[in-house]
């Protein structure tokens, strides 16, 4: 069922690059096939024989309607948020390590950027959600580029060799695109993939592989000329 | 005897259910026609005349009377102005919504607090409203579902002063305009169905999303095996995986 959906999913988007159509559904982050580890080089059983996502429910391994009255209130983190984040603190892309960043950003990555690194810092189990304690399966086992790069270990939690995150763009700044008129691939403004005016993961990303560009890493806008055009993800905001 | 361990009684339900049904299931599961218990079967979680939360709250011997009756009883409290003869109090809580103040991305008309149909199922399940206060009875602070079966508060709802709504999927709120059947966002209500064939739209409140869109109370149009819901959302309650979710957002 699910490699038919992915086919499907993937005859879509074939013909053309603009609005891929997909849905999280057979995507990478679809985890109701409930197996450990791609390749399955991990032996696994640990909320049961069955794997580490038994009910095979998609959304619940983020999001769930009710938040179970657990002492970690992961609902604080907004979204109906289900899963684990790190108490990681992080080295920071900011000012101070590049003078000419002017843009207004916040001390640690906050909004929608720490739901990404709960899991992909590397310092959170994948399997660590709704009442389950996890931490035996990790982004890294599903396949080795998911770290964000340079967290290969998950004590690296350097982010100065990622794009800036939970940042605004520089007020009056004449090196970028207007955000409520630059549009991705989709049509939608950059605008609307701001979190609270911010740049974040999921700026660039689609977590849900719904406004994404097939073939990408859930980009909303390809960076070859085989997904969009050369870089076109960055010059969607930058004007170099 | 329905026993109010929630793994244990659900299990014991759906054993029942099991045996009564147990040639059409298989056959309506496929279809999507599965059926509820209905409200009037002894095992169903509504039903108020049998079982151990039954006897203590509610010596009546009727069922709907707990939270309708056919005419108001005149009192102070003038509980029908919450609409469907309603016959039960409601709480006076003031709820820590989950709106647009707490997510920016939440565009839908909402109301400031819950309304319609949600205020009359948080009458019990915030659980600060004791469970017999029905009828020509008031509350006197005891008998709160918290008392009688914490677990089934809505979930952390657990000591009745923790009020915070941030934690349950937003209520009391419309599709955003234009988005619903936009292909992008969320399914058209107006064709998009249930399980068991209603559309999503017969089952919102004057246009809003309630606990009852989700749920059916009267275990009626729910799937067996689940928390009365009108959809299944895993493959283990015979469903799709998040089927529930999918029914309305486009993911
Ligand atoms: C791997 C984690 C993950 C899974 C699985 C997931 N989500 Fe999300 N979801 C997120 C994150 C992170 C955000 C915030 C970033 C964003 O909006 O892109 C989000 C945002 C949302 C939002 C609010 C913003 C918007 O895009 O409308 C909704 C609604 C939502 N998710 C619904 C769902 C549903 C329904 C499912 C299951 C079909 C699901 N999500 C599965 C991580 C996930
Ligand atoms: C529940 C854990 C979890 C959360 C939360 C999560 N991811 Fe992932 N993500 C993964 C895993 C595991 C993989 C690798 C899956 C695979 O390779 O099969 C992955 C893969 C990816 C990929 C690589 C996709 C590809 O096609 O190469 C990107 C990009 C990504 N995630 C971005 C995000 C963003 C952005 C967010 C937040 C908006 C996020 N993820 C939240 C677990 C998560
Ligand atoms: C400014 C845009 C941007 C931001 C912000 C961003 N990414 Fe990426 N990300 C990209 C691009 C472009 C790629 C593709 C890189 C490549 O092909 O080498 C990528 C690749 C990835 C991959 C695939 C693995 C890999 O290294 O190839 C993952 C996982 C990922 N990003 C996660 C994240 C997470 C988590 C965050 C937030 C902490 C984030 N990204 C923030 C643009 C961004
Ligand atoms: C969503 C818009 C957006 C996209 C897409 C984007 N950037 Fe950025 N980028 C920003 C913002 C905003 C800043 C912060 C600028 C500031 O504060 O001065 C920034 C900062 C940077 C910086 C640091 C500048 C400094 O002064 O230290 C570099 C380098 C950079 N981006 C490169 C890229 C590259 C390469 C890509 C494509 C992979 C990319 N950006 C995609 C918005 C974006
Ligand atoms: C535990 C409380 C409760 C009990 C017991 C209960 N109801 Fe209801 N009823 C509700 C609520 C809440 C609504 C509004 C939400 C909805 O329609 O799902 C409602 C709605 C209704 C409606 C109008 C909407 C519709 O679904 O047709 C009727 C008619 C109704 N109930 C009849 C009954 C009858 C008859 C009984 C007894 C056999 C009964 N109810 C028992 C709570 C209850
Ligand atoms: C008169 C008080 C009362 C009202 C009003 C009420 N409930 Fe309940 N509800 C209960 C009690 C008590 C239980 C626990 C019954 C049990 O476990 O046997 C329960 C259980 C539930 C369950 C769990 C069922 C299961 O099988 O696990 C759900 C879901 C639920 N109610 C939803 C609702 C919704 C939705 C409404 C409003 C439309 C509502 N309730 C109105 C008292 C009430
Ligand atoms: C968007 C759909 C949706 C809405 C709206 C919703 N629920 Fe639920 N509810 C669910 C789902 C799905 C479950 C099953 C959760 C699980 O299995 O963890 C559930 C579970 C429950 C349970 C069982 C609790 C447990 O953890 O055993 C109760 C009681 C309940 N809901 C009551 C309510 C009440 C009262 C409201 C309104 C204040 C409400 N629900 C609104 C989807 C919803
Ligand atoms: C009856 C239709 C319906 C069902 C079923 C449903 N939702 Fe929703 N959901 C909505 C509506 C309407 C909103 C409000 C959207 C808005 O106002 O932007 C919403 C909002 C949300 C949000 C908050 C989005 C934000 O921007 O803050 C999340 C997260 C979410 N839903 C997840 C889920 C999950 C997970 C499920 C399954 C358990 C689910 N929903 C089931 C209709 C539904």
């Amino acid at each position: 069922m699910k490699k038919l959906v992915v086919m499907m999913t993937l005859a879509l988007g074939a013909g053309s690059f603009g609005v891929a159509h997909a849905t999280i559904v057979g995507s990478v982050h679809d985890f109701s096939d409930n197996i450990s580890v791609l390749g399955g080089n991990v032996a696994f059983d640990e909320n049961s024989a069955t794997g580490w996502n038994g009910r095979k429910e998609i959304c619940r391994v983020c999001h769930v309607p009710h938040d179970h009255a657990r002492a970690s209130q992961r609902y604080l983190n907004g979204l109906l948020w289900n899963h684990g984040v790190s108490s990681a603190t992080y080295t920071m892309y900011n000012n101070a390590w590049s003078s000419t960043l002017n843009g207004t950003q916040s001390a640690q990555p906050d909004g929608t950027a720490k739901l990404c690194l709960g899991c992909h810092d590397g310092s959170v189990g994948v399997d660590t959600f709704d009442k389950y304690a996890g931490g035996v399966v990790f982004a890294n086992q599903y396949s080795p580029d998911a770290k964000v790069t340079n967290f290969t270990d998950g004590t690296n939690i350097d982010l100065r060799g990622t794009h800036p995150l939970s940042i605004q763009f520089p007020a009056g700044d004449t090196q970028f695109r207007d955000p409520t008129s630059a549009t991705w691939a989709n049509g939608g403004t950059v605008a609307s993939t701001l979190d609270n005016g911010k740049v974040q993961c999921s700026t660039c990303h689609d977590v849900h592989n719904q406004e994404s560009v097939a073939g990408t890493h859930l980009l909303r806008t390809g960076q070859t000329a085989a997904t969009g055009t050369a870089s076109g993800l960055c010059l969607t905001c930058h004007i170099k | 005897m329905k026993h109010r361990n929630d793994s244990k009684g659900n299990q014991l339900r759906y054993a029942a259910l099991a045996l009564l049904t147990v040639v059409s299931t298989p056959l309506c599961a496929e279809t999507g026609t599965a059926q509820g218990l209905g409200i009037a079967q002894p095992l169903s979680a509504h039903n108020f005349v049998s079982g151990d939360v039954g006897p203590i709250i509610n010596d009546s011997g009727e069922i709907c009377r707990v939270c309708h009756v056919p005419h108001d009883h005149a009192r102070a409290s003038q509980r029908y102005l919450n609409g469907l003869l309603w016959n039960h109090d409601v709480s006076s809580a003031t709820y820590t919504m989950y709106n647009n103040t707490w997510s920016k991305t939440l565009t839908g008309t909402q109301s400031a607090q819950p309304d319609g149909h949600s205020k009359l199922c948080l009458g019990c399940h915030d659980g600060t409203v004791a469970m017999d206060a029905f009828d020509k009875y008031v509350s006197d602070g005891t008998n709160t579902m918290r008392m009688l079966h914490g677990l089934t508060v809505v979930p952390w709802f657990q000591d009745g002063a923790n009020l915070d709504l941030r934690g349950t999927h937003p209520i009391s709120v419309a599709f955003p305009a234009g988005e619903a059947g936009d292909g992008k966002n969320f399914a058209n209500p107006a064709t998009a169905t249930w399980a068991k064939g209603q559309t999503i739209a017969s089952t919102l409140d004057n246009g809003k999303v309630q606990c009852s869109t989700c749920h059916d109370v009267h275990d009626q149009e729910s799937i067996p095996g689940t928390h009365l819901l009108r959809t299944a959302n895993s493959p283990a309650e015979g469903g799709v995986p998040s089927g529930l979710c999918l029914t309305c957002h486009i993911k």
